[in-house]
């Protein structure tokens, strides 16, 4: 919120602060309203007030007009103007060399198309004063010539932009602001001076609260013969200083003392108030109401509202008021209101029409009832000063339900324990007297009654901080806490996934992290893969996980696939230069339990692979490379999980965006887990992608059941290990039936196999391949003889003959 | 004769092996001589023609050639060695202007440093970690949490929000509730996850990280709180760092604070980072309020907790020096890549 301190001046004084804010400014942020930022307004140098002593035209220039202008020194300074609202005799401002105007503007002595100027006659936004009006800015007659502008006519201010805590709904106001700067520096708060209203003659407008539970209280002011005009400058001055606008005298003075004490009001034409009848309640039925703002909102029902007599709304309570009812020029008499209404009222009432006001942002973190009648007072004084014909007419105050404030009864120590630092007993009263509460002491006990206006004060915690923020934060002191715990273990899912992360950086990987969100096409795209992933083991997609409030397309859903998110860094990082990489993402993916009413999450591992690196000498196959990549990582996976029995098999139900026939679902001890497979082309040709890529998806919630599994260390043999290379040439085969075999033959001696070489010769079938496998015996007992491994190769051979 | 020859055999043999070249050369002209079947052994052969008085001398004599060459070519085979070692030595085709192969590293996203690094730290101190759903229920990212049904401090979170009163949680802080609900006390566990709001800019991710601690006993205040704090501040960023605590109001602590710390870069001189303040924010922080123990089943007479949580990005930005926090979604190669 924006605060003037020359308006705080008027409830406190802070004269000195308005030379030199820093000290106000450290200890407001220390007490928990920290200012944000700190503007000086006027304080200029070498601005001062002048006469133009004689106006003629620039000799080049019809726009521009040369001024001898008197700035209080014994010879006239010449300044080229380019307004043209001034004319000789007419006090102005000038700003003369050495002046800094706001934006860093510096005046010099300068040359305009070969004529001197000598500084500039100045417009009230030039000065910092506020928007641009016509021209420069013209003084009264007989203005103080030479002295300086800002020190004469009191321009002086400091503006603080002041983040309001939403507790502090009493700081939301100068005289709230005022109070907390008269505890805190302990300075006496300023009278203010309002006189007792003559008793108004009878009741015209009908006043009636329907729902005292909404609107605690309602003062209603009825003032006849007035004069809708702009407002007076010191008014408009006001306003502004704090970032408003002026529209006219009334509405002015009604949002004057919504910034001044705190009360939002609103002002009726009195004379459009169907039967002079007034009704404070909730809508009856749905309607259109057209707002002051001139849109059109559709009311429900239930919103608190100010009703006429037929239940048509006139005001949403606290919100905002209707077009039909509001100030115009022609308006002579009219009808005021200053209300409480509730807080959470006015909130809903404003969500669900969707009209934020200065009004409702102050109702709905809490107003005080009791500053109602003082402001309804305040206005009809400012009004009658402006409006000397201006006649009350009728007053009243409906007040149906007075709320008292709790007191809160503490002791000393239990504030001193809390904080952990020592603050006297005559300390602590000092500071609640500072702060405006009522204060018993019984039996070493402190009885506490928080002023009506500090809404935000509830239970003890909420004095203990008040002790804290007055006496300093800065005095807690630090110190580790000495207690004895239970061991404590970490979350089994965090220790799961920081291992899939360790296992996948090992083997060379790069993590990525991405927003959890799915576009509105990624999630078409997996709704349509929806029957796919049922048959790889994860749930199916039935609907995207919609986002109800989404930011953009791009937060269109919560994400249902790793997917998404890995092709679009793999584009990313391919358009800038990175023909090869291999990237992965361990995160949470999502569906929607319709039956239940809930959403599951799971933890998925994605891995997205293209391209070669420019150091990978030995190609395997070309274009396949990302493929093979991607299953040996998933081999290092499983053997560092300890899952022994895993591998590829062809899913039902085919991915989309992957090679129909380069796809499979990874199926792991006997269970489907994810899949894996090479990019579909057509998706590569879209992202304009020369080469190969490949994606794995892992469901790691399927894998972590039973993790960490025991790992048992073998001993190893010291006898030495014999190699044998054996190729076959096979017209099917799988790796597991080739291990069988192998393993069969070998008995116990079997230590590895591996393949090392394969080949397709022109002349093989389809699907015929030569293979080289590389068997590892070893005995435990010593060397082994080559009549056994003669016989071994024999058996393999036999075996293969038979298939 | 038989001398004579010996003598011719002993100082062709001399030649021989001084006009080799390295020790196999060496080794081959010995064998020539000395081996099974070299010439001094064909020579010994002879002994069975001579009368046993010459026999003797003519063994003798075979004997000195025999050791007299051994000698020469013990002497000569240990130059020869010296010799080719020096070679070796004296010759490189090493060409240190090449660069290393490349060797594959993967890496960890700097978000994941963070976290890991904070949880590691605060672990020290008897921290452990929980996890929960980032869609969580209405009542548990607000209501358990002290905000009230259209309460104004909801408005504080841009919140996104889902079917069946789910929202995006937009704190970790659920997460304690969970667990004060389900496990016993005292306790100390830290909340790190993803969090959402419906904002974004320059300084505002939709979707970022947060690790929030809780930390509930008999007795706890403000100063133990400090102790953490401070605890944390220092191991992360450095020793001399401070920290201070600024009012402010958060609904699930009172009292509470928000915590700024030394600025790192400038060791609180003052600089572009910390706008000349000294001084960069980090986290919240405060005491547990009673009402959400009491909403938890806790009783607020018999426990009292404090909890504190800080932004991971920021702590990232600030370690690393980094302005844009789009930086981490984007995932780009050459940014994650400097994090080997």
């Amino acid at each position: 919120m924006k605060i003037s301190l020359k308006w705080i001046h008027d409830f406190v004084d802070v004269a000195d602060f308005l030379k030199d804010p820093e000290v106000l400014v450290k200890d407001l942020t220390a007490a928990g309203l920290e200012v944000e930022a700190v503007e000086q307004m006027g304080n200029l140098e070498h601005v001062v007030v002048a006469e133009i002593l004689e106006l003629g035209k620039h000799p080049d220039a019809n726009r521009l007009t040369l001024c001898q202008v008197n700035v209080g020194e014994a010879e006239p300074v010449q300044i080229i103007c380019g307004a043209s609202n001034h004319k000789q005799g007419d006090f102005v401002v000038a700003a003369l060399p050495g002046a800094v105007l706001p934006g860093d503007f510096k005046i010099k002595k300068s040359k305009i198309r070969g004529v001197e100027s000598f500084g500039m006659l100045c417009s009230n936004k030039e000065l910092g004063l506020g928007e641009a009006g016509e021209g420069i800015l013209i003084l009264d007659p007989g203005s103080p010539v030479g002295e300086n502008y800002f020190q004469w006519s009191d321009q002086q201010d400091v503006l603080l932009e002041i983040n309001v805590t939403p507790n502090r709904a009493d700081c939301l106001s100068h005289l709230g602001l005022a109070r907390e700067i008269s505890a805190l520096m302990d300075r006496p708060l300023k009278e203010i001076n309002i006189k007792h209203l003559p008793q108004a003659q009878g009741q015209s407008v009908a006043l009636k609260v329907l729902d005292p539970e909404q609107c605690s209280r309602y003062v209603g002011c009825e003032v006849q013969n007035i004069n809708v005009t702009t407002s007076p400058q010191w008014l408009q001055e006001r306003l502004m200083s704090v970032g408003l606008n002026s529209k006219n005298n009334i509405v002015d003075l009604t949002n004057y003392l919504m910034m001044g004490v705190g009360q939002p009001m609103h002002a009726f034409d009195r004379d459009k108030l169907k039967d002079h009848k007034i009704e404070v309640g909730p809508a009856p039925k749905a309607q259109k109401f057209k707002a002051l703002n001139d849109e059109e909102y559709e009311v429900k029902g239930g919103e608190l509202s100010i009703l006429n007599g037929d239940g048509d709304a006139l005001a949403i309570a606290g919100v905002m008021g209707g077009a039909e009812t509001a100030i115009s020029e022609k308006t002579k008499n009219i009808f005021l209101e200053s209300a409480h209404f509730l807080a959470s009222s006015v909130r809903r009432s404003s969500r669900s029409l969707g009209i934020h006001s200065d009004s409702s942002y102050r109702f709905s973190r809490g107003c005080y009832s009791g500053t109602c009648d003082m402001a309804m007072k305040w206005m009809v004084q400012e009004i009658q000063k402006m409006c000397p014909d201006a006649k009350v007419t009728s007053y009243q105050d409906e007040w149906p339900l007075k709320t008292e404030p709790k007191t809160i009864v503490l002791t000393p120590a239990e504030i001193t324990d809390r904080l952990g630092f020592d603050v006297s007993t005559e300390d602590i009263k000092s500071i609640f007297k500072k702060l405006g509460f009522e204060l018993y002491e019984a039996q070493g006990s402190l009885k506490l009654t928080p002023p009506g206006y500090r809404v935000d004060i509830h239970c003890k915690e909420d004095l203990i901080e008040e002790v804290g923020r007055m006496w300093g934060y800065d005095q807690i002191p630090s110190i580790l806490p000495q207690s004895s715990l239970p061991p404590s273990v970490f979350d089994k899912n965090y220790l799961f996934k920081n291992k899939i992360v360790d296992l996948c950086v090992k083997a060379g990987w790069n993590q990525n992290v991405h927003y959890h969100f799915e576009s509105k096409q990624d999630s078409e795209l997996q709704s349509e893969n929806s029957k796919a992933m049922g048959s790889i083991g994860f749930q199916a997609l039935n609907e995207s996980v919609k986002i109800s409030n989404p930011l953009s397309e791009q937060t269109y859903a919560m994400r249902s696939s790793m997917y998404g998110a890995l092709l679009k860094s793999f584009v990313h990082n391919y358009r800038h230069g990175k023909d090869n990489g291999d990237i992965f993402e361990v995160g949470q993916i999502f569906r929607e339990d319709l039956e239940n009413k809930n959403y599951l999450e799971n933890e998925h591992l994605g891995l997205m692979t293209w391209g070669q690196s420019s150091g990978f000498w030995n190609k395997p196959q070309p274009g396949a490379v990302s493929f093979y990549q991607l299953k040996g990582t998933l081999g290092i996976l499983m053997s560092s999980l300890k899952i022994k029995s895993w591998k590829l098999e062809r899913a039902s139900e085919a991915m989309s965006f992957l090679h129909p026939l380069e796809q499979f679902k990874i199926v792991c001890e006997g269970k489907s887990i994810g899949f894996m497979g090479q990019l579909h082309p057509e998706v590569l040709k879209s992202f304009k992608i020369n080469g190969e890529a490949a994606f794995l998806e892992l469901n790691l919630d399927l894998l972590k059941k039973g993790y960490p599994r025991s790992a048992k260390i073998q001993d190893y043999s010291l006898s030495p290990m014999v190699q044998r290379d054996i190729s076959l040439r096979l017209k099917s085969w799988s790796m597991d039936q080739v291990t069988k075999v192998f393993k069969k033959a070998s008995g116990a001696l079997f230590k590895d196999l591996n393949l090392v070489d394969q080949y397709q010769g022109e002349d093989f079938e389809v699907g015929e391949k030569s293979l080289t496998f590389r068997l590892s015996l070893q005995s435990e007992k010593g060397d082994l003889e080559e009549k056994q491994l003669l016989k071994i190769q024999d058996q393999i051979f036999a075996a293969f003959k038979e298939i | 004769m038989s001398t004579e020859k010996i003598n011719q055999i002993v100082e062709e043999a001399k030649a021989s092996f001084q006009s080799c070249q390295n020790p196999d050369e060496l080794y081959k002209s010995k064998v020539k001589v000395l081996g099974k079947k070299g010439a001094l052994s064909l020579v010994m052969q002879e002994m069975k023609n001579l009368s046993p008085e010459e026999r003797p001398a003519f063994g003798q004599s075979v004997n000195e050639a025999k050791k007299s060459l051994e000698s020469l070519y013990a002497s000569l085979s240990e130059e020869l060695v010296k010799q080719e070692m020096a070679q070796k030595l004296a010759q490189s085709m090493l060409d240190p202007e090449l660069p290393g192969f490349e060797v594959k590293t993967g890496t960890y996203h700097p978000i994941e440093l963070v976290i890991r690094e904070m949880i590691d730290i605060l672990s020290r101190i008897g921290f452990s970690v929980r996890l929960g759903p980032l869609i969580e229920h209405d009542d548990l990212n607000f209501t358990a949490l002290n905000f009230p049904e259209d309460h104004p401090a909801r408005e504080m979170q841009d919140t996104f929000y889902m079917k069946h009163d789910h929202v995006l949680r937009t704190h970790t802080s659920p997460i304690q509730v969970r667990t004060l609900r389900s496990e016993s006390l005292p306790l100390r566990i830290l909340a790190p996850g993803s969090v959402f709001r419906c904002d974004s800019d320059t300084t505002h991710a939709p979707n970022f990280y947060q690790v929030e601690g809780l930390w509930v006993d008999k007795k706890v205040s403000m100063a133990h709180l400090k102790g953490v704090v401070d605890f944390f501040a220092k191991s992360y960023f450095g020793d001399k760092t401070q920290t201070r605590f600024r009012p402010s109001f958060f609904p699930f602590t009172e009292p509470s604070a928000e915590v700024d710390c030394t600025c790192p870069l400038c060791a609180g001189q003052g600089c572009r980072v910390c706008s000349k303040t000294g001084w960069i924010e980090i986290g919240g922080c405060g005491l547990v309020h009673p009402n959400v123990l009491k909403m938890s089943d806790v009783d607020p007479d018999q426990w009292q907790g404090f909890a504190f949580g800080f932004g991971v990005e920021r702590m990232a930005m600030i370690k690393y020096r980094l302005s844009d926090i789009r930086l981490f979604n984007e995932n780009d190669l050459r940014f994650l890549e400097q994090f080997r």
